[in-house]
């Protein structure tokens, strides 16, 4: 059952002029992992917890941008994951109180992008009945989307 | 330090969007142009302007509605003055 849905679109200019303005925001809205672009074993896939999920295979953020752990994360995809966050808060109905680095994007297999979501936003994914999430990803023409499925 | 933090967080409003007039009630969201980004970006400057930290139970948007309510903001996280 389908718990909530969220989509956020981000212009990836106006995200990277933000960014340069405030360097520390990078901080305050990526985990370590996110800004590195590092991947995580599989054995988290699939609705593991609650907490983990399944990404959208073949996304185009995936491939060779995150395979290459080490390098600095383009400032597109960094764009792709704020949009993720701020779908996930609307899956969740946009309760007060999450922070941005508690719906993190990880990297899979085949560099598919998973959430793992921690601290208030899982308590309140727990409370709607959210047992796994589902994540897309893409850019193009400037922007960023991100697409969440919170499902029960 | 009301009053001031008003006017400085208009200040840094009308400068990002100075096509837009807005005064110190004006609900910025409902102005249409105004998004979660720039959102953090204000929480972000009214932490280094006013020396405070926002905790995430007033991340919430009605917090950064407005500069009354920003600075409201400030005034509830700012350490009591004697």
């Amino acid at each position: 059952m389908i718990v909530g849905i969220g989509v956020d679109l981000v212009d990836v200019a106006r995200f990277a002029a933000t960014l340069e303005r405030r360097p520390a925001l990078r901080e305050r809205l990526f985990t370590e992992v996110e800004l590195q672009g590092r991947s995580v074993s599989t054995g988290l896939v699939s609705g593991q917890a609650g907490a983990l999920c399944t990404g959208h295979a073949g996304d185009e953020l995936c491939g060779e941008t995150f395979a290459d752990a080490g390098r600095e994360v383009p400032v597109a995809s960094l764009a792709a994951r704020f949009a993720a966050k701020e779908a996930v808060a609307k899956s969740l109905g946009g309760p007060p109180g999450l922070a941005h680095r508690e719906a993190e994007v990880v990297v899979g297999d085949h560099g598919r992008p998973m959430l793992m979501v921690s601290g208030r936003a899982e308590e309140i994914a727990g409370e709607l009945g959210v047992r796994r999430w589902h994540l897309s990803l893409s850019h193009d023409g400037g922007f960023a989307v991100a697409y969440v499925i919170a499902e029960g | 330090m009301s009053g001031n933090a008003k006017e400085q967080i208009l200040d840094f409003v009308r400068a990002r969007y100075p096509q837009a007039e807005i005064d110190e009630t004006q609900d910025i969201f409902a102005l249409g142009f105004v998004n979660s980004l720039f959102a953090m970006e204000l929480v972000m400057y009214i932490e280094k302007t006013f020396e405070v930290t926002i905790p995430n139970d007033e991340l919430k948007i009605d917090n950064f509605r407005s500069a009354n309510t920003m600075a409201e903001l400030v005034d509830r996280l700012s350490p009591a003055r004697v």
